[in-house]
């Protein structure tokens, strides 16, 4: 049986693969175990606060969709990206680059707007079990953005000094794992976190 | 030659070039309209007051699956990848799910 493997990424390596790609992946699959341990937390606590305010008293699920359809929206802009840089094409990466960092802030922004409102309506971390581990996941999960965020800026100031070229694209494919990877945690926390009503 | 070289080293690798697999950008854009309806539809499923708790949380879990899988597929090109990415990171999500599992069966074993 054969193993087949993109010529981009084909490396003179025993397993044909790029060890910095397959750095990502590893790391990726370790980072699943970590979301993997705080979801976890979060559920086993679900219902358990003798205090409120519960999540019906501070979830606004119509806002936090919208900040789901922007993050869903940022992982099109970030392929867009690679797909542009692949082809050579640097001034549609540099866009698509902004595009995806703005993305990523107008979640943050949405983020910390949320979190600014929750604690009007009394819910802090130390409040109750609900706060701590929703805090602790969804700012964890916040944390990894931000990070993602400051990637891609780095990005787009590389290319402007021609740090980044066509040849790069590996540097770029790395960058957009870890952003898709962000994008599926959020799809698994939106849905276990907010829309389950349990 | 250095091509040739490689493969009679490394003979179970068959090298692809990235345009024979990789999706266009219409099927990126396509995808992120198919998210987009799915995420449209589990806030609609919100709406739904239901009795049944279970089938509720199975339809929204099912889909979260379906958002999880596409994304991974297409945005994070597994499916085209080859298997050794899919299954490291396979790997790591089952470790997750087993985490869970075992935190969950520990909570109901002392009761709580």
């Amino acid at each position: 049986m054969a193993t087949e493997v993109s010529a981009t990424h084909a490396a003179h390596t025993s397993t044909g693969y790029d060890s910095r790609k397959l750095f990502m992946w590893t790391f990726l699959g370790s980072d699943c175990l970590f979301f993997g341990a705080l979801i976890a937390t979060y559920i086993l606590y679900r219902g358990r606060s003798l205090t409120g305010p519960y999540p019906k008293d501070v979830f606004n699920i119509p806002y936090t969709s919208v900040s789901t359809f922007v993050l869903l929206m940022s992982s099109l802009t970030m392929v867009l990206t690679l797909s542009a840089i692949q082809r050579g094409d640097m001034r549609a990466f540099r866009v698509w680059t902004l595009a995806t960092a703005l993305l990523g802030c107008v979640f943050l922004g949405g983020q910390a707007f949320e979190f600014t409102d929750f604690v009007a309506k009394g819910l802090r971390p130390s409040t109750n079990l609900f706060g701590s581990s929703f805090f602790v996941l969804t700012g964890t999960h916040g944390t990894h953005v931000g990070i993602g965020v400051i990637m891609l800026l780095s990005l787009f100031g590389f290319s402007l000094t021609g740090r980044i070229r066509q040849e790069s694209a590996i540097y770029v494919e790395m960058i957009g794992l870890y952003w898709h990877f962000v994008d599926i945690v959020w799809i698994v926390i939106f849905t276990l976190v907010y829309l389950t009503r349990v | 030659m250095a091509e040739t070289t490689e493969q009679a080293r490394f003979p179970r690798i068959v090298r692809r070039t990235e345009a024979e697999h990789a999706p266009s950008q219409m099927t990126y854009i396509k995808v992120a309209i198919f998210l987009a309806i799915v995420t449209l539809g589990e806030v609609l499923i919100y709406q739904w007051n239901t009795n049944l708790t279970w089938l509720y949380i199975a339809v929204l879990v099912v889909l979260a699956a379906i958002k999880f899988a596409t994304v991974v597929a297409f945005f994070m090109h597994l499916r085209f990848d080859g298997p050794l990415p899919r299954y490291v990171f396979v790997f790591g999500l089952a470790l997750a799910f087993a985490a869970l599992g075992v935190a969950v069966i520990s909570l109901k074993a002392i009761g709580g």
